[in-house]
């Protein structure tokens, strides 16, 4: 049984992480718990949970940008923003649960597309306590910053493996005047190719698009008519003008009936999509697996592997989500390599099955390995922050 | 070094791998005059292949050696401070694949920036960093720097743009860097990391539509701080124009007497905003834009009619940094950034530091960002003015700092601003950084005496100007602008 620490203070996580290196204990880092089955099993002697570290530290309201404890939940920051009529244009899954923080470490990439709305591309700044205790701070709160080696970088989707991000800095944006989102349904391909084909062409001819989803049948997301083809669901916001953008290009290019969604129904929507990837109740069994390539090989692979469960896939983000029963893995793994440009994640499984299975598919090359472990070791040299989770 | 020639000149050609000093002298600095250290060598290899074959020479030589595309830093990045071997990448200059249908193009990191829009644009693609030496710098350069230029405001700086990298580490291995791979950010550690972490020769960038139509406006103003209010309110209003580039008085005289830009000469700054997108939301963006440039001053609103007429517009932007040229022999320019609400703040400031060192700074910067370019006109023959240069210089990065912002926007620490890291950063947060340096480059031979302030006992000088100026020299760069 691991033991807990919950430091509510930047010294106490130093404390905390100081104690852990003297006794050698393995420690995980957590915030709200969402994503806390990524990566491969982690010898886990003792938790640190960050909630303490919450609320804002400063939000400069004209400059867009906002500094917050890394504890602080997305949901939280985005209603202290609403009256600012300003937005954290991060949509992780269950927002109200996942932490900053933890959307940083997981490198999270949410929904959106809008050039510069990655967490990598909102990350301006962070503090972080190293293994032996050490604050670092990397970054600065301005929009724009060549200063010094980009460590901001690293510690985004570090999985908790390089410190403890305590402080982050993040760029904020306007809060969209408007938004909607056309659905549009994918005529029944004949083919693979035809599919993916289909899919960029139709995802083309949106100009300036918010986000980009193929959405597979048998979601039950609430909102869509259940006819067991595939949508695909493109949102425009912004000023007023920027949302009423025609759904007849996206309609003519899918070749297949559009429906407009606004509103509630809307978010409900893009609310199911953002939380597929969190391990929902019915899904307790299936792995989800994240995978991530070229735009056309990545439709491919989303194709076939709807042969198993329901892959929704977002090609501007070269990413696409499944949820595949245990059951198929193997199958499903024969599907996945008939594409050698993709990568496959295990990014949730039911309870000791990362123990005893490959969770990378393929991990990456020999020399990536080696050299992430040189950086693992440079920033955490006894090694005890998660030891185990990352692919070398 | 006559050993390493014998051992790559039957790769690389014999004039593939240079020896005599008037053949290596052009490699003694980038567009940072400041900085100059002619190598012992240059080698010019065709390929990853020899690019690797260099490396491993250099290597177990323990040669330092430092990578190199068109020159056209402003930092020293590119300049070989400790000698040894310059890889100039300027011949591997090929776009290999664009992908139209996923929006990608494949090229050698020696190919100008601008090549790569050229290449895509039968495609309506277009590469997006554009670096005010777009028509000259490097790809490699841009990953190197993780460039920036006007358009970065919207739609990100080189780093939000590459895909995958190839690239050739300190022991002369080949490795695929991808943003596609589980793990660590690498592709995100290594753009920007100034060539000291491996040389990149391959990449694989991202493309964006050409967007459907552009609008250009220049905004004359009384002086700069209700120009700077009016670009506060534009962003604050949810309007994302894709460039905010404003001119002060000085520039703006100079401007017009070095190539008649058709600024108004009686004005106290200028913006220039372009806006682009899909027609019925830039005209919507328009209107916003109008109506606040108005409310905040605007003595007029001038619009570009046409493609000619753009181009007018941002001529002047353009070559403010060449008109400066003009008026001095030695141009010291700076690259600080402060957060956008503090930039009347900063912008007061300047001047007082330019006044109380009896200096002539002209300012250009990008508005959107906060990126500041102070120009310091100033004669390097004359000892007095250039010890004023450099109390000026370490003044003016105090203040962005103070400010809360940072040494650097788009230009890179390089030679220049390395022992000025510790106004932003504390012993830690450096040694943070030496430690993931020394952990790719690990004789510390790769492009040596970069970013990282020097620890004392190195026997090396900290960075300062050089003993005499180069008249003209700043300008004759070609395309170095900023």
């Amino acid at each position: 049984m691991a033991g807990s620490s919950a430091p509510a203070s930047e010294e106490e996580v130093a404390r905390a992480l100081r104690a852990a290196s003297a006794a050698g204990e393995a420690v995980v880092l957590r915030g709200g718990g969402t994503r806390l089955g990524l990566g491969a099993p982690a010898r886990t002697d003792r938790i640190v949970d960050l909630r303490g570290l919450s609320g804002v530290i400063e939000h400069h309201v004209s400059d867009l940008t906002v500094e917050a404890w890394a504890g602080t939940t997305v949901g939280a920051l985005n209603r202290e923003l609403l009256p600012h009529r300003q937005l954290l244009a991060l949509d992780p899954p269950l927002p109200d649960r996942a932490t900053l923080g933890g959307v940083i470490a997981a490198g999270d990439p949410g929904v959106r597309v809008v050039p510069g709305s990655r967490p990598r591309d909102l990350l301006l700044g962070l503090s972080a306590v190293l293994a032996g205790g050490t604050r670092i701070r990397s970054g600065g709160r301005v929009v724009k910053n060549v200063t010094g080696y980009e460590l901001t970088k690293l510690f985004t989707g570090s999985l908790g493996t390089l410190g403890a991000i305590t402080r982050v800095t993040l760029r904020l944006r306007a809060r969209p005047e408007a938004s909607r989102t056309v659905v549009a349904s994918l005529p029944v391909a004949d083919s693979v190719d035809q599919f993916a084909d289909r899919v960029l062409a139709a995802a083309a001819a949106a100009p300036g698009p918010a986000a980009v989803a193929v959405v597979p049948p048998g979601t039950g997301l609430p909102g869509l008519p259940e006819d067991g083809g595939f949508r695909l669901a493109i949102r425009f916001e912004g000023l007023r003008e920027e949302a009423a953008m025609s759904p007849a290009c996206v309609a003519e290019a899918a070749g297949g009936a559009t429906e407009v969604l606004e509103g509630p129904a809307e978010e409900t929507f893009w609310a199911g999509v953002r939380d597929f990837p969190a391990v929902a109740p019915e899904r307790q069994g299936t792995l989800g697996v994240a995978v991530h390539g070229p735009p056309q090989a990545l439709l491919r692979t989303a194709w076939r592997l709807a042969a198993f469960g329901p892959p929704f896939a977002f090609p501007d983000q070269r990413r696409a989500i499944a949820s595949i029963p245990g059951t198929d893995f193997e199958a499903a793994l024969g599907a996945l390599r008939e594409e050698p440009d993709v990568r496959a994640v295990v990014e949730t499984a039911p309870d000791g099955w990362k123990r005893d299975n490959d969770v990378f598919h393929p991990p990456p090359s020999a020399q990536v390995r080696a050299l992430s472990r040189r950086i693992k070791d440079a920033l955490d040299p006894t090694g005890i922050l998660a030891p185990g989770r990352m692919p070398f | 070094m006559e050993a390493l020639a014998a051992e790559l000149r039957p790769h690389l050609g014999k004039h593939g791998f240079l020896l005599r000093p008037e053949h290596t002298l052009p490699y003694e600095c980038d567009g940072s005059t400041a900085y100059r250290s002619a190598p012992q060598a240059v080698a010019l290899p065709r390929s990853t292949a020899e690019v690797a074959r260099v490396v491993r020479a250099c290597a177990a030589a323990g040669v330092p050696f430092t990578a190199r595309g068109a020159g056209t830093g402003l930092s020293g990045g590119a300049t070989p401070i400790q000698g040894g071997v310059v890889i100039s990448l300027a011949g591997m200059n090929r776009v290999l694949e664009v992908n139209p249908a996923e929006r990608t193009a494949r090229c050698q990191t020696g190919v100008v920036n601008l090549e790569i829009s050229r290449a895509t644009a039968p495609f309506g693609l277009f590469f997006a960093p554009d670096p005010s030496s777009q028509s000259a710098c490097t790809l490699g350069g841009n990953i190197a720097e993780n460039s920036g230029g006007p358009h970065c405001f919207k739609l990100g700086a080189t780093t939000s743009h590459i895909l995958e990298v190839t690239v050739v580490l300190d022991d002369g291995e080949v490795v695929v860097l991808s943003e596609d791979d589980a793990g660590y950010d690498l592709v995100g550690l290594f753009v920007g990391s100034e060539g000291t972490l491996g040389i990149a020769t391959e990449a694989t960038v991202r493309l964006l539509p050409v967007p459907e139509t552009v609008e250009t406006l220049l905004a004359p103003f009384a002086g700069l701080v209700p120009a700077c209010e009016a670009v506060s309110r534009i962003v604050a209003a949810g309007t994302v124009p894709v460039a905010m580039e404003m001119l002060d008085a000085a520039t703006i005289e100079v401007v017009e007497a070095g190539i008649g830009a058709g600024y108004p000469k009686d004005a106290g700054a200028v913006l220039l905003l372009e806006l682009d997108g899909a027609k019925p939301a830039v005209a919507r963006q328009r209107a916003d834009v109008d109506r606040i440039l108005q409310e905040c001053g605007a003595l007029e609103i001038r619009v570009a009619h046409d493609a000619a007429e753009r181009e007018l517009l941002w001529r002047g932007r353009k070559f403010a940094f060449g008109a400066m040229g003009r008026i001095s022999t030695d141009l010291y320019v700076q690259d600080g950034v402060v957060p956008r609400s503090a930039l009347p703040e900063a912008i007061a400031e300047v001047e007082r530091i330019g006044r109380r060192h009896d200096l002539r700074v002209a300012n250009v910067f990008h508005a959107g960002d906060g990126n500041l370019h102070p120009c310091i006109s100033y004669d390097g023959r004359d000892p007095d003015e250039k010890a004023r240069v450099m109390a000026a210089s370490h003044e003016l990065l105090s203040l962005c700092v103070r400010l809360g912002g940072v040494l650097s926007g788009e230009h890179g620490v390089g030679i220049e601003k390395r022992d000025s890291l510790d106004l932003l950063f504390d012993e830690d947060d450096l040694e943070a950084m030496r430690r993931v340096r020394d952990a790719w480059n690990r004789q510390g031979l790769l492009n040596p005496g970069k970013i990282l302030p020097v620890r004392s006992g190195c026997g090396e000088p900290r960075a300062t100007l050089p003993e005499s100026g180069m008249p003209g020299r700043v300008a004759a760069i070609p395309g170095a602008w900023i």
